[in-house]
C-alpha cells in the first residue's frame, strides 16, 4: 500500500462528513414519522451510543498499530479475509444505497429533465477523477466541503430566526415517547454507525495515539449539525410537514426569507451540499477500490474505472424512488446493524489476537 | 442501449489512454478485461429489461419487514 497519510483534523472533517452528509437527504421524515417531536432526544441518545462503539474499537492505540499491516497485499489468514470481504460487502451496500439516493436527489429536484442514466454517469465520472488521486486529496477536498456546509448550518438558525416556532416542540415527552424514542433508535442508530469506517482509515492515521480523538470529534461534529437540522426541522416546519416531505431538509432550507430579494438561498446551500456528497462516495469508492486490490493482491489503480462503471449500473437495482426509499428506510436499519455487528466483533477479535500474539513472541525473544 | 454506448466508449478510452502500462502487467490486463466485460454485460442485462431489482425488493420484503415489525411493537 502506498505510504499516504492523514492528520487527525482531516480524519475528524472525514468521519463527520461521511455520517452526516447521507443522513441529511431524508432519513429525519421517517425520524420525525415515528418520534414526532422528541426526534432530537434520538440525536442525543444515538449520539451516546455511537460514541461508545467508536471509543471500543479505537482504544489502546498500541494494539492499532500492530494491525496497520491488515490490509497489505501479504498472504493473510483466513479470518483476516473474512474480515475484509464483511467490511468490503458493507461498504458496497453503502455505495450502492448512497449512490441511488444521491442520483434520485439531483434527478427529482436539480435536473428533472436529464435522464437518470446520464446523471449516474456523470456522477460516476466525477467520483472516478477525485478517487484516483488518493486520500490525501479526498480528504483535503472533504476538509474544504465540510467546514463550508458546517458553517451553513450554523447560520441556519439565524437565517430562519423569523420562522422558528417553539411551541412546535411541545408537548415534551409523553405515554408513548420512550418506546417511539427507542424505534427511532432502532433506525437512525446503522446510519450514525457508518462511523466505523474507522477501521479502514486508521491505517493512514499518523499519529495514530489521536485516533480516538479524532474518531469521537469527527462523530461530535456530525452530530451537532444533525441536531440543528432535526431541531429547527420541528420547529421551523413543524412534525405535520416534516413527517409527509421526502426531503425535508430542502422544504426547511426554502422557508428562507431574509428580505424580499433573499428568498431564494436554497439552491445555493444545495450547491454547497453536493460536494459533501460526492467526497462521500469518493471515499467511499477509494475504500472499495483499495479492499479490492487487497484481495486480488495488486496495488494499482486501473481497475477503478470499470469498478467504478459497474457500480454505476447498480442504481438500476431499485425499481423506482419509493423502493430506494423503503430501502434505506426500512432494510438498511436491520441489514446495517448485523453487517456493523459482524465487523466491529471481527475487528476487535483481530485486535485482542494480534495482542496476544505480538505479547507470545516477546515472551519467545525474552 | 444509450448508456452501453457510453460506457463502451468510457472503457475503450481509458484502455487506450493506459494501454501500454497494461501490456506491461499480464494480470493487470486480465482483471481489467474482466471488469469491462462484467460491466457491459451488466448493461446489456439492463437494455434488455431483466428485472433486476427483484433483489433488493427481495431484501424489502425480508429484512424490511423485521424492521416494520420492530417499529409496531
Amino acid at each position: 500500500m502506498k505510504q499516504e497519510q492523514l492528520s487527525p483534523f482531516q480524519l475528524t472533517c472525514l468521519i463527520g462528513n461521511f455520517i452526516f452528509t447521507g443522513v441529511i437527504i431524508s432519513v429525519p421524515q421517517i425520524l420525525m414519522e415515528i418520534s414526532k417531536q422528541n426526534t432530537w432526544i434520538v440525536i442525543m441518545f444515538t449520539y451516546v451510543l455511537t460514541t461508545t462503539v467508536i471509543y471500543i474499537i479505537c482504544r489502546k492505540p498500541a494494539k492499532l498499530e500492530k494491525l496497520k499491516s491488515i490490509f497489505y497485499f501479504d498472504k493473510r489468514p483466513w479470518f483476516k479475509n473474512v474480515f475484509i470481504s464483511v467490511l468490503f460487502m458493507y461498504l458496497l451496500f453503502i455505495y450502492i444505497r448512497d449512490f441511488r439516493i444521491f442520483n434520485s436527489f439531483i434527478d427529482g429536484i436539480l435536473l428533472p429533465d436529464t435522464p437518470f442514466d446520464i446523471i449516474a454517469l456523470l456522477t460516476t465520472l466525477t467520483l472516478i477523477y477525485i478517487s484516483l488521486t488518493g486520500i490525501e486529496v479526498i480528504a483535503r477536498v472533504t476538509v474544504i466541503h465540510f467546514i463550508t456546509i458546517s458553517i451553513v448550518v450554523i447560520l441556519l438558525p439565524f437565517f430562519l430566526l423569523n420562522e422558528i416556532q417553539l411551541a412546535n416542540l411541545l408537548p415534551f415527552g409523553g405515554l408513548h415517547s420512550g418506546a417511539e424514542i427507542l424505534k427511532s433508535t432502532y433506525i437512525f442508530f446503522p446510519w450514525m454507525t457508518e462511523a466505523i469506517v474507522i477501521v479502514f482509515l486508521f491505517v493512514f492515521l499518523h499519529p495514530i495515539s489521536h485516533l480516538k480523538k479524532a474518531g469521537i470529534i469527527g462523530i461530535s461534529c456530525g452530530f451537532i449539525l444533525l441536531f440543528i437540522l432535526i431541531f429547527l426541522n420541528i420547529t421551523v416546519l413543524g412534525v405535520a410537514i416534516a413527517s409527509e416531505a421526502t426531503y425535508p431538509n430542502i422544504k426547511l432550507i426554502q422557508q428562507i426569507n431574509l428580505t424580499d430579494f433573499l428568498d431564494r438561498l436554497d439552491l445555493v446551500i444545495e450547491v454547497v451540499w453536493i460536494p459533501t456528497m460526492l467526497c462521500k462516495l469518493s471515499l467511499l469508492l477509494f475504500t472499495l477500490n483499495r479492499l479490492f486490490n487487497t484481495f486480488r493482491r495488486k496495488d494499482s489503480d486501473f481497475d477503478i474505472v470499470p469498478l467504478a462503471l459497474l457500480l454505476s449500473l447498480t442504481i438500476r437495482l431499485f425499481k423506482n424512488n419509493i423502493d430506494a426509499i423503503e430501502y434505506s428506510f426500512f432494510t438498511w436499519p436491520t441489514k446495517g446493524l448485523l453487517l456493523e455487528l459482524i465487523i466491529v466483533t471481527l475487528f476487535l477479535m483481530l485486535k485482542r489476537g494480534k495482542s496476544h500474539k505480538s505479547k507470545g513472541n516477546g515472551q519467545k525473544i525474552s | 442501449m444509450q448508456i452501453l454506448l457510453i460506457l463502451i466508449i468510457c472503457l475503450l478510452i481509458y484502455f487506450i489512454k493506459i494501454r501500454k502500462l497494461l501490456l506491461k502487467d499480464k494480470q493487470e490486463k486480465r482483471w481489467y478485461l474482466l471488469l469491462s466485460a462484467l460491466c457491459i454485460l451488466l448493461a446489456i442485462v439492463l437494455m434488455l429489461e431483466l428485472p433486476l431489482y427483484v433483489v433488493t425488493s427481495f431484501l424489502n420484503h425480508t429484512l424490511g419487514e423485521i424492521t416494520k415489525q420492530v417499529i409496531k411493537i
